[in-house]
């Protein structure tokens, strides 16, 4: 005859334990019998993540490609009230006297709308075998044309 | 094959519970046997366990799952609650993989009631944690034997195993547990 295992016992003692304390935290019947109305931003929540997330990427797009250049901030620094009486102080004086600005940031537009990428993807051609082309071609003649 | 099996419409010609009322007097009779099997199919999360219960009984109620009378209500039932908590489980898989975030608050306390000693409560969470640790097939087997007391053979229904099987999980799911509460000093 098989001997009972002694440990069934044990368990069996820990899981009507563990019954008893279920029963005692279980919520009522009628509450679990209508459609959910509980927890109405649930997927709010864990919609959010992911929303935040692309509105992050949008807005990190969005200013760094349109950023405006840093020379156009130096330019329109409010005129002091005493330029406008007609005799400046040597110190506001001295303080509108142009300064010089940064070589990549004076005439370098290229530097300032870093478009090489669209050249590179979109021409058949070089940029700089586009400039060679330009430079071979003879100097125009109004009274010639180029075709002689 | 199963899942059409216990969720099919009626197609036998003996329906136990016809009215809502009956079905309704069946379910609040089984309701704390159905709670607890949810927390077992849920991995002991109340808060899953409590959504899938709410889920089974409005699709009983309304007539979706109707009961067919092949098997007994607790069996059906109990199956019902099973693959409800499987497509729960799935879809909170889904939502996991979309957006992975910190796991949900337990919105039900844990707290000791003023009945109940601290000493009862703590070794009830550890029971219950150490269960949650156990694959969900021994998880479910020890569940429907110790905790429900049923037979071997009724389990194995529920769980859609044959008996050798149902026997294999059981074995092994009482060696897993015994050693699981030996070392939390439960046993």
């Amino acid at each position: 005859m098989k001997q009972p295992d002694p440990r069934d016992a044990q368990l069996s003692s820990a899981l009507r334990a563990l019954r008893a304390d279920d029963a005692k935290r279980a919520p009522a019947f009628d509450k679990l019998t209508e459609a959910r109305t509980r927890r109405p931003f649930r997927n709010i929540v864990w919609l959010a993540p992911s929303g935040l997330a692309a509105a992050a990427a949008i807005a990190f797009v969005v200013t760094n490609g349109v950023q405006a250049p840093q020379h156009e901030a130096a330019a329109v620094s409010p005129r002091p009230a005493a330029a406008s009486a007609g005799t400046p102080s040597p110190a506001v004086a001295a303080s509108l006297v142009p300064r010089p600005r940064p070589a990549q940031a004076m005439g370098n537009a290229h530097a300032a709308l870093p478009l090489d990428f669209l050249l590179d993807v979109g021409a058949s051609i070089p940029l700089t075998a586009t400039v060679g082309t330009l430079r071979d071609l003879p100097s125009f003649d109004s009274n010639q044309g180029f075709f002689q | 094959v199963q899942k059409v099996d216990l969720l099919s419409t009626r197609c036998d010609s003996r329906p136990v519970s016809d009215s809502r009322e009956t079905v309704e007097a069946e379910l609040r009779a089984h309701h704390t046997a159905s709670l607890g099997w949810a927390l077992a199919c849920c991995r002991r999360n109340r808060v899953d366990a409590e959504d899938v219960l709410q889920q089974v009984y409005v699709k009983v109620l309304s007539g979706k799952a109707p009961f067919d009378g092949r098997s007994s209500f607790r069996t059906w039932l109990f199956g019902v609650i099973r693959l409800t908590a499987l497509e729960h489980l799935r879809f909170l898989t889904l939502r996991w993989l979309h957006a992975p975030s910190a796991p949900e608050e337990n919105l039900v306390s844990d707290a000791p009631s003023p009945s109940e000693s601290i000493a009862e409560r703590e070794r009830a969470k550890i029971v219950s944690e150490t269960l949650a640790r156990l694959p969900t097939r021994q998880r479910e087997v020890l569940h429907l034997t110790f905790y429900e007391g049923m037979a071997l053979r009724e389990a194995a229904e529920i769980m859609g195993v044959s008996l050798g099987t149902a026997s294999q999980h059981y074995e092994r799911g009482k060696e897993r547990m015994h050693q699981l509460l030996h070392e939390r000093g439960i046993v």
